[in-house]
């Protein structure tokens, strides 16, 4: 979908991206991340050319990005920020239809577009369509940010740091809709962020930038279990890297499949097994019962299944 | 805002003690060389039998004008700060409303009119424009030392309220020590009003560096209303950049 | 212990309104409403209120009397328009009874006999007037509501006007004596004003645009207005007359185009330097309002940058940018009754010569259009302010409760 090849950009004598290789994938969640002042936006804002490369090649859907005027390549992808932007003067509605007016959609299309986006990000769209920006909260107006940044059905999803901002009950609720979104729409994501929880939670692959170069990019899973350097061990964080670890997996994997005799408590399936462990921790538990989809008792998973 | 902020304060101190010296010596010379300047006036304006203005001296014109807009200024100021300070008290806040209201309406007349209006009701001379002066300096200052009081951060009050001040001590060690700079702001306004406003009220008999450029006006005395004219210029901006200076001071300590 | 009592209501609700109301007795009372002289050259003899006739007085007693109770009853809506239009009516019969008197006393004396407005006059129309607007204020209608009632309560004294009711006080008396002077004055007034504000836009609103692009030259062009704002508008006339004139006298062509020592030119050239500051200064502290998100949010989602100026910056600069226009018109109008004393003249002619000429009333004719026109400009701008404030109350509920 978008393809580096030997890219690199500086501000003055200052490099800030240097001889970046990068592939990211239809379909692929990627997390871009890195201390501040690491270049990780700045490979992001490549991407929709609001900034521009010195050298190399940055290739969308096959074509080098230079071949389109900036205003068309930005229209077919969606933009996120942790600022988020919203105009101010206009309603939550004309927010949500910027992208679709520009490419002169008619107002039917626009108004349905506007309310399924609202609905899938959990707005009630009949008391927020014609409220102003500032009546919102911090996490409604991200919300609205992220709707905008879909409106136009885009083939590509950027997002700069968008819950950077927001409390952490917000950011978790945002986390939690956009991976969903990311199931159910199979849109390609590039996500930045400096906040490794996060790109562990959402990422389907991590891009470990540091002063403008790939110093790791793989499945979180990979970076956790084979850290390329002392850089990337650093960064997940050595005190409670095993608990990292235990979060990518989820209990499915470890259960003891078929063996359904009650237990004292009980844990979903699809949960990973760090929060298996803090609930046998909190309830002095040995082993839960897993659950499947529907309730139903599929295994059961014993702190040596964790621990061992 | 931003994109025009004030540049740093520091440096801000030292320009505006420059710009003083500069204003108050190009004034100071201005002042001193007019009386020996009739040759200079009589060579630019030939066909004028008495090019110099000689009724008042200049300086005796600059310390009454001096004199209008100071004298005028302080009684706002201390009218204005009064009336704000008690609408900002608990005792007073009913009344806050209708002095917001009372200012709000007095501004939309000019100052002229103010001038010309107060004749009326006490006739002419020094009186009239010291009433109009300050009545309409009132104003600014007014204005000016509630929003000065209101930005006080909720946290340095309560900072305050903690350490055992009194209510009379936050007014005096919290409250006006912060606003300062936004009250100064409105004493500078409403003083550059009244340097021209002073100027005016020579037509209403007032002594001030306005009777060259009125009595010059009247005679088609070019001279005489170029005279005046500079000197209050002079004037306007000394004062300006004593103002400056002043208020460059005072925001040190939000130097950041 | 201390019996308990029941907790009394006080007895006074609206002390300012009190304070107003006693402010307006102390005027009906003390000071003279007219004053009235047999004619223009002796000074008149005071005419107390209460020697009016008794239906003037009823008629002025009925909304005064309701003023004063309004500091008594409870704080409501509903009491407070009842004291709003009880200062509207008060204001109407005030003018109504002068205007009567004023007639009773001239067919009593002769042609040449004059009744000026009396310093109770005064005092009771400027408590009126505030007792009118803090109500309106406290009534917690909106703005523009607030500035309808008030410009409504004002119709009774232009129909008053308008009908003839008011021709025998003198002020009126020397509007009819020079109708076509007056007229020909506001005339000459808004062109002033509005040859000012013509090159003032011409220069100041790109002159702006440029200042919000680039700061390092908005901050000296700023610095340098400011510089010709503080020079007395007196002295700018007068430093601008000696050049004007030589250069009239070196070009005979400019000199008959109208470009003089005295007159328009020096009038719209000073007045145009005055405005431009606050012009340049809203226009580009307006355009620089915009927060830096929403420009990157906006250029990130494929928006030009013209679409960025016309659809983003200008909507949002546009509050900022009236009111700065605002300040232009309202300081322009003012400064041109200065012009007068430079021969460009404009209602401040008529003002300035009853000043030289020790007629006041002449001095009234010419102040008061000055300050009704400054604050129609402001009330206009005012309105036009409001009604495009975003965000309107309209969706203020619609933020709680959704999402989760």
């Amino acid at each position: 979908m978008i393809r580096f090849s030997g890219v690199s950009k500086a501000y003055g004598s200052l490099s800030v991206i240097e001889g970046l290789d990068l592939e990211i994938a239809r379909g692929e969640f990627c997390v871009l991340i890195g201390a501040s002042g690491s270049g990780k936006s700045t490979v992001l804002k490549l991407i929709n050319r609001l900034e521009e490369h010195d050298s190399g090649e940055i290739r969308f859907a096959g074509e080098e990005i230079r071949s389109f005027r900036p205003e068309v390549i930005r229209r077919r992808m969606g933009y996120a920020i942790q600022s988020i932007g919203l105009f101010p003067h206009w309603t939550i509605e004309d927010n949500v239809a910027t992208v679709p007016r520009l490419l002169g959609w008619d107002e039917l299309r626009i108004g349905r577009r506007v309310d399924e986006l609202l609905a899938l990000l959990d707005l009630d769209a009949v008391r927020i369509r014609r409220a102003y920006p500032h009546q919102l909260s911090g996490g409604q107006q991200q919300r609205i940010g992220v709707a905008r940044a879909l409106a136009a059905d885009p083939d590509v999803l950027l997002m700069d740091e968008p819950f950077g901002a927001l409390d952490p009950i917000a950011r978790e609720g945002l986390q939690a809709e956009i991976a969903r979104i990311h199931r159910a729409t199979g849109k390609t994501i590039v996500f930045v962020t400096h906040d490794i929880d996060e790109a562990l939670k959402l990422a389907t692959r991590i891009v470990l930038i540091d002063k403008g170069r790939i110093v790791q990019a793989a499945p979180p899973r990979e970076v956790l279990s084979a850290p390329a350097n002392d850089f990337v061990r650093d960064f997940l964080g050595r005190e409670d890297h095993g608990l990292k670890l235990l979060s990518v997996e989820t209990v499915a994997e470890r259960m003891r499949a078929g063996e359904t005799a009650p237990a004292n408590g009980s844990i979903g399936a699809g949960d990973n097994l760090r929060h298996a462990l803090s609930k046998m921790i909190a309830t002095g538990a040995k082993r839960l019962s897993v659950t499947g989809s529907s309730g139903e008792i599929v295994g059961t998973l014993h702190l040596s299944d964790i621990v061992g | 805002m931003s994109a025009l902020a004030q540049p740093h304060p520091a440096s801000r101190t030292g320009a505006a003690m420059r710009r003083l010296v500069v204003a108050l010596t190009l004034f100071g010379a201005l002042l001193v060389a007019m009386p020996f300047s009739r040759s200079l006036f009589a060579w630019l304006f030939p066909r004028l039998e008495r090019p110099l203005y000689e009724q008042h001296g200049f300086v005796a014109l600059v310390l009454a004008h001096l004199g209008l807009v100071a004298a005028s200024g302080l009684c706002a100021v201390i009218v204005g700060m009064g009336a704000a300070i008690f609408v900002t008290r608990p005792a007073g806040r009913e009344f806050r409303s209708l002095i917001e209201t009372l200012t709000a309406i007095a501004q939309t007349f000019p100052p002229v009119a103010v001038l010309a209006l107060s004749v009326p009701m006490i006739g002419f001379g020094f009186g009239p424009a010291f009433l109009a002066l300050a009545l309409y300096s009132v104003l600014p200052i007014c204005e000016n030392t509630i929003s000065g009081i209101e930005g006080v951060p909720p946290s340095a009050m309560q900072a305050g309220e903690g350490l055992g001040m009194t209510p009379h001590e936050r007014l005096f060690r919290v409250e006006l020590p912060l606003a300062a700079p936004i009250i100064l702001a409105g004493v500078r306004t409403s003083f550059s009003i009244n340097i021209g406003t002073a100027a005016v009220a020579s037509t209403v008999g007032a002594v001030s560096l306005g009777a060259p450029i009125i009595i010059g006006l009247n005679g088609n005395n070019t001279a005489y209303v170029l005279q005046g004219a500079l000197l209050i210029t002079g004037l306007a901006l000394v004062v300006d950049a004593a103002f400056e200076a002043i208020q460059a001071r005072l925001q040190r300590w939000n130097a950041g | 212990m201390r019996p308990a009592s029941p907790v009394h209501p006080p007895l006074i609700r609206n002390r300012p309104l009190l304070a107003l109301a006693v402010f307006l007795a102390l005027g009906a009372f003390l000071l003279p409403v007219l004053s009235h002289a047999p004619n223009r050259l002796i000074s008149g003899r005071p005419v107390p209120l209460l020697s009016l006739p008794a239906t003037s007085l009823a008629l002025m007693a009925a909304p005064a009397l309701l003023l004063g109770a309004g500091a008594f009853l409870p704080q409501s809506r509903r009491s407070l328009q009842a004291v709003a239009l009880a200062a509207a009516l008060f204001i109407s019969s005030l003018l109504f009874a002068a205007g009567a008197e004023a007639s009773r006393l001239g067919a009593e004396a002769s042609a040449a006999a004059r009744s000026s407005l009396g310093s109770g006059f005064w005092v009771m129309l400027l408590a009126a007037c505030l007792i009118l607007a803090d109500s309106l204020a406290r009534a917690g209608l909106p703005a523009p509501a607030r500035l309808l009632a008030g410009v409504a309560a004002f119709i009774p004294a232009a129909l008053m006007i308008g009908f003839g009711h008011l021709d025998d006080l003198s002020v009126m008396k020397e509007y009819a004596n020079r109708a076509d002077v007056f007229r020909q004055a506001v005339v000459e007034h808004l062109v002033i004003v509005v040859g000012a504000l013509v090159p003032t836009l011409l220069i100041g609103v790109p002159l702006g645009v440029l200042a919000s692009r680039r700061p390092g030259l908005g901050r000296r062009t700023l610095a340098g207005l400011g510089v010709i704002q503080t020079i007395p508008s007196i002295a700018l006339f007068g430093l601008l007359m000696a050049p004007l004139s030589a250069l009239a006298l070196a070009v005979p062509a400019l000199g008959a185009a109208g470009i003089r020592g005295i007159g328009l030119a020096p009038a719209i050239i000073a007045l145009t330097l005055y405005c431009l500051l606050p012009m340049v200064r809203n226009t580009a502290e307006g355009l620089a309002r915009t927060p830096r998100g929403v420009v990157q949010a906006a250029r990130g989602m494929g928006l030009t940058e013209r679409q960025i100026l016309w659809r983003v910056r200008v909507p949002l600069a546009l509050p900022v940018f009236l009111s700065g226009l605002r300040v232009t018109l309202a300081q322009s109008i003012g400064l041109a009754a200065v012009a007068a004393l430079i021969g460009a003249g404009g209602l401040g002619s008529i003002m300035f010569q009853g000043l030289f000429a020790n007629a006041l009333d002449l001095v009234l004719l010419g102040a008061v259009p000055i300050v009704v026109m400054v604050m129609a400009v402001d009330a206009l701008f005012r309105f036009a302010a409001g009604s495009l404030r975003i965000g309107a109350s309209d969706g203020a509920t619609a933020a709680t409760g959704a999402g989760r």
